[in-house]
């Protein structure tokens, strides 16, 4: 049986915060002690003492987590808060593991988390979520790395922490740590079902471009031109305005999507910042080669999209109840849905319940599989942008 | 690049330019409209005490408790009284937007008789409808309960039947109606009075609207009301109607689940 409690808190001392949000989330579990507690908070928290708050709720409970640009829960999308999820289950085995050095080799700290939290699971997981660092190191390389460990079609979901949309600094939750430049994630095995949804909804405009120099996450050229140009041209903008000014701000609802096998929906990039080269760094790599086009938003095709992803994951989940369901919504569809943001959120709980336990956050990036596929034999999983990806798990 | 390929592309970049620009100005005016709404609740919070000492004094004197006062004297006292209640209607209407739009209006549901709700609004009202020879009808059938944030709901109902008394010339008639419609329970109120021009009716629940007819007759009221029973009926996941045509008259109508 799985039970899975919420709860939150907007309390600004941090250490009763953390206390009380987790604490509301025991209450709702009957009859034993949750096996994880989930912590999704605002970086305006001392991060630290919202740790030791929710540990002084949780005792010797494994507690994992991140900090976020946004939180999400039954009740909705909120900010500026900390929600916890503590999670029940006789037939789940949890594992959790952590890594680190992102910056330095992303591909090896997802290896890490990966070989970590199995060392923790008496059998192989089957599905396993991870929440790197969203601002730093390669996001592809992270998953490729736990790719390496767990098998090249191994299911994975995920999302990248945030920080409340100032792009300085995240923190990952590792039992008592407050973490920077780390990946943490949390395997689950077991006799239990599970359903995922990956779309976006962005629509490609203008013509396509070939990507013809870059070098991981760096876009150099595009048709043998700097990258910034696409950017320049299309915002009517110069150069060193769009230097100046972070241009993630300005390009978070005109990201680059590229076409990729296994996805009818083209894999979206954001933009993080652009150099007086004229490179464009993006939040994962963009293979050279590759098709590009530029893409732009529509709230109503975003919430349609979430609306499929939600109904993808619940014909995975064959008729089981769905008893937890576990978002990962990038920063950018909030932004582009502004007041509507509830509105996505809605389309999901329209679909999976009203009542369903529902945990999430606003990311700086998702993981998970290529068009929401997971059949053993060509399950892809993949770094995406301003993507919701959704899981769920049910009996 | 073809010249069908030119022409899009060029097409492209001046949607992307306009899209651009409005997203900015929507930043632009998003960021302003919070600045302004800060403002009023921070005012309206300032101005709230002050004006609660007002009252208790004023009302001291009127009852002669600080000591004895002439009928004239007391005149003047009742009517600074009635102008500074209006100052506290206008300052709670302020407070009720700013909690709305900061998501700070919380909902407590409770069961309750509907009708029961309505019975009191209009007992609250008694005064007012006697002063201007209002008729008011009361059409209802045996209704079950619902679950409702009985505060809000009353704030709802009196910013509706305080309209309709409001904008109803004196003798004019009011009709109240309470049915089941499926599985919601609606109300609905109906006035002969002086309505809404029609093309003003599309702005008629934004905040600070007042109809130009009734501007001209009435000076007072803030145009909050509308907009407050909009978001305590939508917060309900219910629904709120009108129709209206000047000089005929207006009805108003919302309707709540009976499954929140």
């Amino acid at each position: 049986m799985i039970q899975a409690g919420i709860g939150q808190s907007k309390n600004n001392d941090s250490k009763k915060a953390g206390q009380e949000a987790c604490q509301m989330a025991l209450n709702q579990i009957n009859n034993g002690v949750p096996e994880l507690i989930i912590a999704f908070a605002s970086a305006r928290f001392d991060q630290k003492q919202l740790l030791d708050g929710i540990i002084s709720a949780a005792g010797n409970i494994p507690v994992i987590g991140c900090s976020t640009s946004g939180e999400i829960t039954t009740q909705g999308p909120d900010k500026e808060s900390i929600a916890v999820m503590a999670i029940k289950a006789d037939n789940i085995d949890f594992g959790i593991g952590l890594g680190k050095g992102v910056k330095t080799d992303s591909r090896a700290a997802g290896r890490k988390v990966a070989e970590e939290m199995i060392k923790k699971m008496l059998q192989k997981p089957s599905m396993f979520i991870m929440l790197p660092d969203g601002l730093t190191g390669n996001g592809a390389e992270i998953v490729r790395g736990v790719q390496d460990i767990l098998g090249q079609h191994f299911p994975l979901m995920g999302g990248s922490a945030g920080d409340d949309f100032k792009f300085e600094k995240t923190f990952e939750y590792y039992q008592g740590e407050v973490l920077t430049d780390a990946v943490v994630g949390i395997g689950l095995s077991g006799k239990f079902s599970w359903g995922l949804g990956v779309q976006h909804g962005w629509e490609p405009i203008g013509l396509p471009m070939k990507v013809t120099k870059s070098e991981g996450a760096i876009l150099k050229e595009l048709n043998n031109k700097p990258a910034l140009r696409i950017y320049q041209d299309y915002f009517g903008r110069k150069a060193e305005e769009l230097i100046r000014e972070p241009i993630a701000r300005m390009a978070y609802t005109y990201p680059l999507g590229m076409s990729v096998e296994g996805s009818s929906e083209l894999l979206i990039r954001d933009v993080v910042i652009a150099n007086d080269k004229g490179e464009i760094t993006c939040a994962a790599e963009i293979p050279q080669g590759s098709e590009i086009r530029l893409m732009l938003g529509d709230p109503e095709k975003a919430i349609q999209a979430a609306k499929e992803a939600a109904e993808n994951a619940k014909s995975q989940l064959k008729g089981a109840k769905p008893k937890a369901i576990f978002v990962f919504d990038c920063i950018a569809r909030n932004k582009l849905l502004g007041p509507r943001i509830d509105e996505e959120i809605e389309a999901i709980q329209e679909v999976l319940g009203k009542d369903v336990p529902l945990i999430g956050f606003y990311t700086y990036g998702e993981q998970a599989p290529l068009g929401g596929n997971i059949d053993p034999q060509t399950c892809q999983a993949a770094f995406h942008n301003e993507t919701m990806a959704l899981l769920i798990i049910g009996e | 690049m073809t010249q069908r390929e030119k022409e899009l592309d060029r097409i492209a970049k001046l949607l992307i330019r306009r899209d651009l620009a409005l997203t900015e100005a929507n930043e632009r005016l998003t960021a302003m409209d919070k600045a302004k709404s800060e403002f009023i609740a921070i005012a309206a919070h300032q101005l709230r005490t002050p004006l609660s000492g007002v009252k208790w004094t004023l009302k001291m004197m009127i009852d002669g408790d600080i000591g004895p006062i002439t009928e004239e004297q007391k005149k003047f006292l009742q009517k600074s009284y009635q102008t500074n209640e209006r100052m506290i209607y206008l300052v709670n209407d302020l407070l009720s937007v700013a909690h709305i739009e900061e998501g700070r209006f919380v909902y407590e549901l409770q069961e309750c008789q509907l009708e029961d709700l309505i019975a009191e609004v209009i007992a609250g009202f008694k005064k007012n409808l006697e002063a201007k020879q209002l008729d008011l009808e009361i059409k209802r059938v045996k209704l079950p309960k619902i679950k409702v944030d009985q505060e809000k709901i009353r704030l709802a109902l009196q910013n509706l039947l305080d309209n309709a008394i409001r904008y109803t010339p004196n003798k004019g008639r009011i009709q109240i109606e309470l049915k089941q419609d499926n599985n919601n329970l609606k109300v609905i109120i109906k006035d002969n009075g002086w309505g809404i021009p029609k093309e003003q009716q599309a702005r008629l629940f934004t905040k600070f609207f007042r109809g130009s007819n009734i501007i001209k007759r009435d000076t007072e009221g803030t145009g909050l009301g509308l907009y407050i029973v909009k978001n305590i009926i939508e917060a309900h996941h219910g629904q709120i109607g009108f129709g209206s045509e000047e000089n005929r008259g207006s009805i108003f109508w919302f309707s709540l689940p009976l499954t929140n």
